[in-house]
């Protein structure tokens, strides 16, 4: 996995779901966390368009449910709003995580 | 294990109201007792299915307050929450105490009082039944959880809106005939269709109302059941199955494994079929919910329960209608009385009162309940008793 393609996450030491954030524990189990390398890349596994009226913000949100090569989903904004392009199968990049909300783009070739 | 019944039904109108929560919940209940001919002094146990009455209305400790209000004895008082099913789980901890002999008369109640805050409050109490960690950080809403599923399902189906557009317009025609529907008003697939988007593809017509309102039931011994009412109807089956609450944890987002086997296991216990199955009320809250919960409780194959409004199957008049009340779209679903209004709903069919929607002949009904995207359901299957 070339470092383009990959990043590191914090996972729970014990029930393994991730967190976006460092916590000091599990918001889950209280275990530890660990930091864990992951591909950035994923599938358009659904979305939705949200519209700007509904959110009082200047564009529409597309919220998107990514399976990622690791074979867990993440929830996430796409960065831009290519709503009139964007299908459930897309390949899907990590872009930024920022205070945990996670925002991907279209991977390269999409 | 001892036979439960139920002897008495009370509903207010759903809807827009200026009563409280509590006076909402006494006028429900004062109905079902007037409607089994008994009084307070024969209720042994309380319970109350309640999602969020100190978020909406700032009141907590809500089951011994609408008890004093009512006149209830110092009987055993209980709030039961489970999101959207706090209704279903409620009434099933009401079966489960007079199964158990704990009691022989339990009062089962469920109320909620959503109209006394603006919709973006609405939202933001509604998704606390979500996984707040995972989904808070981008302000999903329900509606936007409903929109994944919708989309999912349209692709894995191969279907557009237009194959789900019928199912609200059957539920609010099928609302337009009943009195305490939230929304009577009949809408069109084009309607549906062309509605302004809340979260796309789900647009407004294809989301069940903010609404207040409450519901309650008597629930008897069924050794006792015959000598206190002349047409009690018997609880052949109740039961309750959990799955996961996030989103992303789900394998599938367009089944709702909870649903799954609190079904079968009802049919396990019940005895029945699904072709014994008369009428059903099941948890319409997106349009969406409907197909999959037909599914999921296996009456129709995956993937195919869009066909069944298309095929008329749902219809009243159809071989097996669905939410003859109108459903939450219609009827309206102040979120903890809907698992009892539904109940409310398919005793009326079973003695033969539910006027211009009756199903006739109805001897078997069901009712599925649910919360947040499927973490929590109840089934429960009524029958005539013979």
């Amino acid at each position: 996995m070339s470092l383009q393609n990959s990043m590191e996450i914090y996972v729970c030491s014990s029930c393994k779901r991730f967190h976006p954030k460092k916590n000091a524990h599990c918001y889950y189990c209280n275990s530890s966390l660990i930091l864990k390398e992951i591909s950035k890349i994923g599938i358009l596994y659904s979305f939705t368009q949200v519209p700007r009226k509904m959110i009082d913000r200047i564009e529409d949100q597309l919220l998107v449910l990514v399976e990622m090569d690791d074979e867990f989903k993440i929830l996430g904004e796409l960065q831009n709003n290519f709503s009139d392009t964007v299908s459930i199968g897309m390949k899907m990049k990590i872009v930024s995580i920022n205070d945990r909300k996670i925002i991907f783009a279209l991977a390269d070739g999409e | 294990m001892r036979g439960v019944s139920i002897i008495g039904i009370g509903m207010t109108p759903f809807g827009s109201s200026s009563e409280s929560i509590i006076s909402l919940a006494r006028n429900a209940c004062e109905l079902s007792l007037k409607d089994a001919g008994i009084d307070q002094s024969q209720i042994d146990a309380f319970y109350l299915g309640n999602f969020a009455g100190e978020s909406f209305s700032g009141q907590n400790h809500l089951a011994p307050l609408i008890s004093n209000v009512i006149g209830l004895n110092s009987i055993p008082c209980t709030r039961v929450e489970g999101a959207c099913a706090s209704g279903g789980l409620a009434l099933r901890q009401g079966v489960m105490a007079i199964r158990s002999g704990e009691a022989d008369i339990v009062l089962v109640c469920g109320v909620e009082k959503m109209t006394i805050v603006n919709n973006q409050t609405v939202n933001s109490i509604l998704s606390s039944a979500g996984d707040t960690f995972q989904e808070h950080p981008l302000e999903i809403s329900f509606p936007s959880l409903f929109a994944f599923i919708t989309q999912r399902y349209m692709h894995e189906n191969k279907i557009s809106r237009k194959e789900l557009s019928s199912i609200p317009v059957k539920n609010h025609l099928n609302g337009s005939l009943n009195e305490k529907a939230h929304i009577r008003k009949r809408i069109t697939e084009k309607e549906v269709l062309n509605a302004r988007q809340i979260s796309g593809p789900i647009g407004l017509l294809d989301c069940s109302p903010v609404s207040d309102g409450s519901a309650a039931i008597i629930l008897c011994c069924s050794k006792i059941a015959s000598d206190l009412n002349s047409e009690p109807i018997s609880i052949l089956a109740s039961t309750q199955y959990s799955d996961l609450v996030s989103s992303i944890e789900k394998e599938s987002i367009v089944s709702f494994e909870a649903t799954r086997k609190a079904s079968n296991s009802a049919f396990d216990i019940s005895g029945l079929e699904r072709s014994d199955i008369d009428v059903v009320e099941l948890h319409d809250c997106f349009t969406v919910a409907e197909p999959i919960a037909l599914e999921d409780m296996g009456f129709f194959k995956k993937g195919e329960g869009w066909r069944g409004v298309l095929d008329g199957v749902t219809f009243l008049g159809g071989s097996m209608p669905v939410n003859t009340s109108g459903g939450l779209k219609s009827k309206g679903h102040p979120v903890g009385a809907t698992g009892i209004a539904q109940i409310y709903e398919l005793v009326l069919q079973l003695r033969n009162r539910a006027g211009q929607r009756q199903v006739p002949g109805a001897r078997y009904a069901l009712s599925q309940n649910m919360g947040g995207i499927g973490a929590t359901s109840t089934v429960h299957i009524l029958g005539k008793m013979e």
